[in-house]
């Protein structure tokens, strides 16, 4: 029916969601309010697509949690974070049909900070913490960052312990040394190219016109517990407890012990069933062991960390086996790498919430004991964290970091408001000064859009998600906000729940994902220029509650869900 | 869903009738009217010991050729081979005693078949099982008071459970038959698998393990079925176990029913958007890659105001 005089307005243009000031301003080509909608052409809109498993496996992975897309050497692959009954467990989905793990299980780990670098991923368990009306994210007490090889084999702790032990030195066949008294020690090297701090270090005074031979060269172990002889309700980890004391074990392969779980008399673990046993194996992460000396010390002072370690050349076994290295030469000027830094280094390092590769250095911020400081690596040594020199201070603040990334060769950390850079000096990161970027804003733990890998730049700027919208990040947060349609509706979110936020651009699709705190997905469709006033915003909601968000193949849209 | 048999406790008759033969018995002596009314026409046992009274020398024998019986709560007897199908004998029990007057003395035989010798006596007799030979009862008194005045006083009773031995029953998911689980919120239909009347009418409690209760009322309840819902509180996505809980005439305590699969939807995992899709397909919850479409949620979109 058509009135008279009435002049019909014909609407042939859909732009999303506007929802901001009086809801009488909405421009007709708007919508007031809108769900599970799709933008497509230029000014068309249709029921969103509908979305289907991902695995073709007989048991899926449930209760998800958190994933990020895994870039191995030859696969973009997903670690994918499920929790059930506090115990959060990361498995390896390969593709369609393959999942390893769980490749690390933890109790209490609600969530997880990831970074790929050279095929392998690094991995540090962290969680949420009440703090006041809101919470904070911190990695987990007697926790630490973990490295996953990409092959199912279990995460192990990244770092390692110095080999300890005694050397047997005695002098050579014919050979060369400066003679006098030297400290000799072992580094272990990883299948992560780590080196441990010199260990099992030996005085022995050579002798002119001899090389020197050494013996009980210390090995690499492991201590793991065999699976399949033992149930794991007969594991106490006191035998003299009640039964509700029972420790359960994870149903993989093997289990490397934390050292706290070994040392102490109370925390011993025995079992009931004779044929549960602790294995004491050799490491098989332990690839090879380097000789490291000091050049001659004329007056020793019985300190042996007090002199400067050289690797001593052509001095490796490159095996975990073998105990002896015989008939070694060397002058002192041949020691010129020195490897007395390694003394500094983490042997484990504490876990954090955010971690992300800056330069060649791994950057971990926010672990448990200290909420305002990150840590930097060496470059190109992800696991060599110098305890003093890596140290990269914040200006404290109630708030902790957040999150870390590079972009155009600055490292910016962002707390949840309040963004910092740092610029790499070529000189140790605790010399490195912060600079002031933004005072208001920052973002939450997973509020930097990812694309491919853990997440990163991509067209020369970043998105990122902060109290006042989703925004692009060039060096600075461009005003307005890519979300300024949508004020009222971002507002609306709950701040408390922020760390819930997950971005994620799909460039090819043209459009932005953000996982909601309350469960849903915002998706902002830029297919027509990615600016405030030609983003079309739509919120999607299903079933269930979504959490993480990812992009596999390429354009593939990925997410997860955990229970409700 | 499969079928499903099951047992009911026990009941107990709550009225039988025994009719004897001849009519009035075989009457030795003067059997007054009083007596012949309250033995022989009838025994109203439906509430504990009834009492007669005799008023004569010589003995009284008949037998109890056919029993109507009652059904707990019924007002129509049954003969005993009419019982609905399902049900079963289990007990009938007479039972027997005299208390002796002042004018003399008496003595009661209960046989439990005719001419078989007979069961001791004065202790209370009990006899099981005896249905398909209706037992022969015989009192003998020595009256020696004046006619008119009770002087014997006969104390008995009738008495006897019966049972559903089983029945097979059928349990159907109306909200969806073809879905091939059950959970939350469907509508479940108990019946017998034949259709025939049961016992559904006197259930006052499903129970599905471990601690869930649907309490009536149901969507539908009476002798042939009982729909009811399943609730959204259910815990478990095992293998539900089932009982009733009925308080009726011919059911009452609990019974197991068996157990039915009910999944607590548990849409967790890994999707994907899926081009030119117009669903979404959902784990359900099972542990496994089973999968159910179920529709987008409410895509809408509301326009500005006109003019606005």
């Amino acid at each position: 029916m058509q009135y008279k005089d009435h002049e019909p307005i014909p609407i042939d243009k859909f732009n999303g969601l506007w929802d901001r000031n009086d809801p009488d301003n909405c421009p007709l080509d708007h919508f007031q309010d809108c769900n599970n909608l799709r933008f497509f052409g230029l000014n068309s809109f249709g029921s969103r697509f509908g979305i289907g498993i991902t695995q073709n496996v007989q048991v899926p992975i449930t209760n998800v949690v958190r994933f990020y897309n895994y870039p191995t050497l030859s696969a973009n692959t997903l670690l994918v974070l499920s929790m059930v009954g506090g115990l959060g467990q990361i498995y390896h989905v390969v593709d369609r049909n393959t999942v390893y793990g769980p490749i690390l299980s933890i109790d209490g780990m609600t969530d997880f900070a990831f970074v790929p670098f050279a095929g392998r991923a690094y991995i540090s368990p962290f969680t949420s913490y009440p703090y006041g009306d809101t919470y904070i994210e911190k990695g987990l007490p007697n926790e630490f960052i973990y490295v996953y090889s990409g092959d199912g084999s279990p995460a192990r702790k990244a770092a390692g312990e110095p080999l300890s032990g005694t050397l047997t030195i005695s002098n050579g066949i014919a050979g060369h040394t400066d003679a006098g008294f030297h400290l000799f020690a072992i580094v272990a090297e990883t299948n992560t190219g780590y080196l441990t701090p010199p260990g099992a270090i030996t005085g022995f005074t050579t002798s002119p016109g001899s090389s020197v031979s050494f013996g009980n060269i210390p090995t690499g172990l492991l201590t793991t517990i065999t699976k399949g002889q033992f149930f794991p309700d007969n594991i106490f980890e006191n035998p003299d407890q009640f039964i509700d004391e029972q420790l359960f074990l994870d149903k993989i392969t093997s289990i490397p012990l934390i050292d706290t779980t070994l040392i102490g008399e109370e925390e011993r673990y025995s079992t009931v069933n004779p044929s549960y046993s602790i294995n004491i194996i050799g490491s098989p992460y332990i690839v090879k062991r380097h000789l490291v000396a000091t050049k001659k010390i004329t007056n020793y002072n019985g300190n042996p960390e007090g002199y400067t370690f050289y690797f001593v050349p052509n001095a490796t076994i490159a095996n975990n086996t073998d105990t002896f290295l015989n008939d070694i030469s060397f002058y002192d000027q041949d020691l010129l790498d020195d490897a007395s830094h390694l003394f500094d280094n983490y042997s484990e390092i504490p876990a954090v919430a955010s971690l992300c590769i800056y330069r060649g250095r791994l950057i971990a911020c926010a672990s448990y004991d200290n909420i305002n400081f990150a840590v930097a690596s060496h470059p190109g040594e992800p696991e060599a964290i110098d305890q003093i020199d890596g140290l990269l201070a914040v200006v404290p603040d109630a708030n902790p970091i957040t999150n870390c990334i590079e972009y155009r060769d600055v490292l910016y950390i962002m707390r949840r408001a309040r963004t910092v850079s740092f610029n790499d000096n070529d000189d140790e990161p605790a010399t490195w000064k912060p600079v002031t970027v933004d005072t208001a804003l920052g973002c939450p733990v997973h509020g930097i859009a990812t694309v491919l890998d853990s997440g990163g730049s991509n067209v020369d700027f970043l998105i990122i998600t902060t109290l006042q919208g989703i925004s692009i990040f060039n060096g600075k947060y461009i005003t307005p906000e890519l979300s300024w349609k949508i004020e009222n509706f971002w507002a609306q979110q709950s701040r408390n729940n922020f760390r819930k936020i997950q971005i994620l651009n799909a460039n090819i699709k043209k459009e932005i994902y953000c996982i909601l705190p309350d469960g849903r997905l915002l998706v902002g469709n830029y297919a027509n220029g990615m600016d405030p006033m030609k983003m079309r915003w739509v919120p999607l909601s299903f079933e269930m509650s979504v959490n993480t968000i990812g992009i596999w193949n390429i354009d593939e849209i990925i997410i997860g869900a955990r229970e409700s | 869903m499969g079928t499903i048999r099951i047992g009911v406790t026990p009941r107990s008759w709550s009225g039988i009738e025994a009719y004897t033969t001849p009519a009035l018995g075989t009457v030795i002596g003067n059997p007054s009217v009083d007596i012949l009314n309250s033995i022989i026409n009838k025994f109203p046992l439906n509430s504990g010991w009834n009492i007669a009274s005799t008023f004569l020398n010589g003995y009284i024998e008949f037998i109890i050729d056919t029993l109507g019986i009652y059904l707990d709560g019924s007002g129509t007897p049954i003969d005993e081979n009419s019982l609905p199908t399902g049900f079963n004998f289990q007990t009938l029990n007479y039972e027997s005693s005299y208390a002796v007057g002042t004018n003399g003395s008496i003595t009661l035989n209960v046989y439990p078949n005719l001419g078989a010798s007979p069961l001791s006596f004065p202790t209370p007799i009990t006899l099981n099982g005896v249905f398909n030979s209706l037992p022969r009862v015989v009192w003998t008194t020595d009256h020696t008071g004046n006619p008119g005045t009770q002087d014997q006083l006969f104390y008995h009773q009738m008495t006897g459970t019966y049972q559903r031995l089983s029945t097979q029953w059928v349990i159907e998911n109306l909200t969806d038959p073809t879905r091939g689980y059950n959970k939350p919120g469907d509508q479940m239909q108990m019946r017998n698998s034949d259709n025939s009347d049961s016992i559904f009418d006197e259930i006052t409690q499903i129970n599905l393990f471990p601690n869930i209760r649907i309490l009536p009322p149901y969507i539908t309840q009476t002798k042939k079925k009982i729909i009811f819902i399943i609730p959204d509180d259910v815990i478990t996505d095992d293998d539900v176990i089932i009982t009733i809980t009925g308080n009726g005439t011919s059911f009452s305590g609990d019974a197991l029913v068996g157990s039915i699969d009910i999944v607590v939807p548990n849409r967790s995992g890994v999707y994907r958007i899926i081009s030119n899709q117009r669903h979404d397909s959902l784990y359900i919850g099972n542990g496994t890659n089973t999968t159910e479409n179920v529709v987008i949620p409410n895509p809408f979109g509301k326009t500005g105001f006109l003019g606005g």
